[in-house]
């Protein structure tokens, strides 16, 4: 038996259907509260600002940690009543809209902050759609002025530890930050 | 006729804690303020006010190493390595 096929050129033709509409799954976002991003505008020694996009506006609170702090440890609860374990810095700042804008943003300012310290800055937003997840960004404070030394003269030689206490009281300082090298002598006419 | 003088090289470490006031600035202020100097004179009679003091801003050198790394000891558990700075 001998089968056979035959094709034959077809022109595409209009069948007449219409799309008469579409469907989505997808959501807004813009309604959902998070935290978008978190930016540093200064970090110096012992303070830092920072910015948080968010969206919406509401009240964004922060705790600053101990760099390495595990992240699982670090929950709104905890930062909302300081009890964040490494915790060094708590604070929040008011998510505003922008007038000139859409973005919605909070500034923070940091302080008690030691020099030269990994930390990790952990923040949410708290709206009145809802509470976001923890947003973490990590960060270095910056390094401290250099130590200074002053000549001072005397004219017996004296008791190092009575001078450090003075000195610690005219200059209002801890006696830790005050050092004394070994005294030379000096002739003067 | 001359007189001895004793001179006592002191130092003041930065505030990790707060560095809003830099060291020197902290001595600055201290040298040009007679009566800051007239109160440590009342706590230390030998001080000489009259001397002209210079201040000096102490700047942090990195570490360098002396020596580089080596094998001192080794056992089939264990290995001992060396290595010396120039700066404590």
């Amino acid at each position: 038996m001998v089968l056979q096929l035959t094709t034959v050129p077809q022109n595409s033709t209009d069948v007449g259907h219409t799309i008469v509409s579409t469907s989505s799954v997808t959501t807004s976002q813009k309604y959902i509260p998070n935290v978008y991003n978190l930016t540093s505008s200064q970090i110096g020694a012992n303070a830092a600002s920072f910015t948080a996009t968010t969206s919406y506006s509401g009240t964004v609170y922060y705790a600053v940690v101990a760099a390495g702090t595990p992240t699982s440890l670090i929950t709104t609860d905890k930062i909302y009543n300081k009890q964040v374990s490494s915790g060094v810095s708590y604070g929040s700042g008011s998510a505003i809209l922008q007038s000139s804008g859409v973005n919605t943003l909070a500034q923070l300012q940091l302080k008690g902050l030691k020099t030269q310290q990994n930390y990790t800055i952990a923040v949410y937003l708290n709206s009145t759609i809802g509470i976001s997840t923890v947003f973490f960004k990590n960060f270095t404070t910056a390094k401290a002025s250099n130590g200074a030394s002053i000549k001072i003269a005397m004219s017996t030689p004296i008791n190092v530890t009575s001078y450090v206490t003075a000195l610690s009281q005219v200059l209002s300082i801890v006696r830790t930050r005050i050092y004394i090298l070994t005294p030379t002598q000096a002739l003067a006419t | 006729m001359n007189n001895r003088y004793y001179i006592y090289d002191t130092i003041i470490a930065p505030n990790p804690e707060d560095d809003s006031i830099a060291p020197i600035d902290q001595l600055s202020s201290f040298n040009s303020n007679s009566n800051a100097k007239a109160l440590l004179l009342t706590f230390i009679p030998q001080f000489i006010p009259s001397y002209p003091s210079t201040i000096r801003e102490i700047f942090n050198t990195v570490p360098r190493i002396r020596t580089q790394i080596k094998i001192v000891a080794l056992t089939y558990n264990s290995v001992t390595f060396r290595v010396s700075f120039w700066e404590q």
